[in-house]
């Protein structure tokens, strides 16, 4: 099975998708991509506590995430990978993994940052760093939970930019 | 479609509290699921009569519909809220659970489009006895102890 969700999320393992996502998905592994969570075994073996049985957990470095999401996208396991951040993706994208779509589902900036749905924000660097992912064909829906309401972020953009205004 | 048989509708569930605790509950299940459908909640103010509360009760199983079974879960076995809805039995089919904890909750929304009512509340049941953890014991040995300064 191909990778069935790939999320930016900045508090990666929470209920929203050890319970939500990965239960509504039937989901069979997660795979954190997080320099930080990767240094971190406390960090890891907290996340792993905090993953459903039957949920394997992976959670790996930038640098060594991307041979690993092609793989598991060609792998038997429903997947769910997990990004801090919109960076890791382009990382990911940038070192030939295959993300086609990913679920924006999670970012709360210490600055506040441009609202886009409830419980996602985005810093300007972040905003930036989205628009990369849009330009390299990615898709990108706003989705914090899964029955919940869910935009593209294209249209939400072009709406930010102002009534009338065309997309760019 | 044309000519299909509706699909019958998944199982409602009423949740019943001291409080604000079923209906935040149901908020907090929402934050973590998205929308519930057919869901309800109602809590039993502080100087609320039983009467009322029945009376929301039966309010809110006539919102829930006629036309499905129904699972309430009530708070604590033995209070009022429990009593109310058991008194509930003779008029309603209903399915009355005690012990309401989140897990529950959770487990009722993403289990209940599969299989009958019987099952969902086996592993509704389920869930919320899971869901009790002593956290210390389950994290020990993988989490630094504090430092003693």
């Amino acid at each position: 099975m191909p990778v069935v969700l790939a999320r930016i999320d900045d508090r990666l393992v929470h209920g929203q998708v050890s319970v939500g996502w990965s239960r509504y998905l039937r989901a069979q592994r997660l795979l954190v991509v997080s320099d930080a969570a990767a240094r971190d075994p406390s960090a890891c073996a907290l996340m792993e506590m905090g993953t459903p049985e039957g949920l394997a957990f992976e959670c790996l470095p930038v640098s060594r995430a991307a041979r690993r999401y092609a793989d598991l996208d060609r792998g038997p396991d429903r997947t769910i990978v997990l990004g801090e951040s919109p960076s890791i993706y382009l990382a990911l994208a940038a070192a030939g993994a295959p993300v086609r779509e990913v679920n924006l589902g999670g970012l709360h900036p210490p600055t506040g940052g441009l609202r886009l749905a409830d419980g996602v924000a985005a810093s300007p660097k972040e905003i930036e760093d989205l628009r990369a992912l849009l330009a390299c064909g990615i898709r990108i829906e706003v989705r914090p939970v899964p029955a919940g309401p869910a935009e593209d972020l294209e249209e939400i953009l072009a709406r930010l930019a102002g009534p009338g205004s065309a997309p760019a | 479609m044309n000519g299909a048989p509706p699909s019958p509708r998944p199982p409602g569930l009423l949740l019943v509290s001291h409080g604000e605790h079923a209906e935040s509950a149901l908020k907090s299940a929402r934050m973590i699921l998205g929308e519930i459908e057919g869901a309800e909640a109602v809590g039993l103010p502080t100087d609320g009569s039983l009467e009322d509360l029945a009376g929301a009760v039966e309010r809110a199983l006539d919102r829930i519909g006629p036309d499905r079974p129904i699972l309430v879960l009530v708070d604590l076995f033995g209070g009022s809220c429990a009593n109310v809805a058991v008194r509930l039995l003779p008029k309603r089919p209903l399915r009355i659970v005690a012990g309401l904890n989140l897990a529950m909750v959770v487990e009722f929304a993403l289990r209940r489009s599969y299989g009958d009512i019987d099952s969902l509340v086996e592993k509704v049941l389920e869930a919320g006895r899971r869901a009790v953890i002593d956290v210390n014991a389950r994290v020990a040995g993988k989490v630094p102890p504090p430092s003693t300064a």
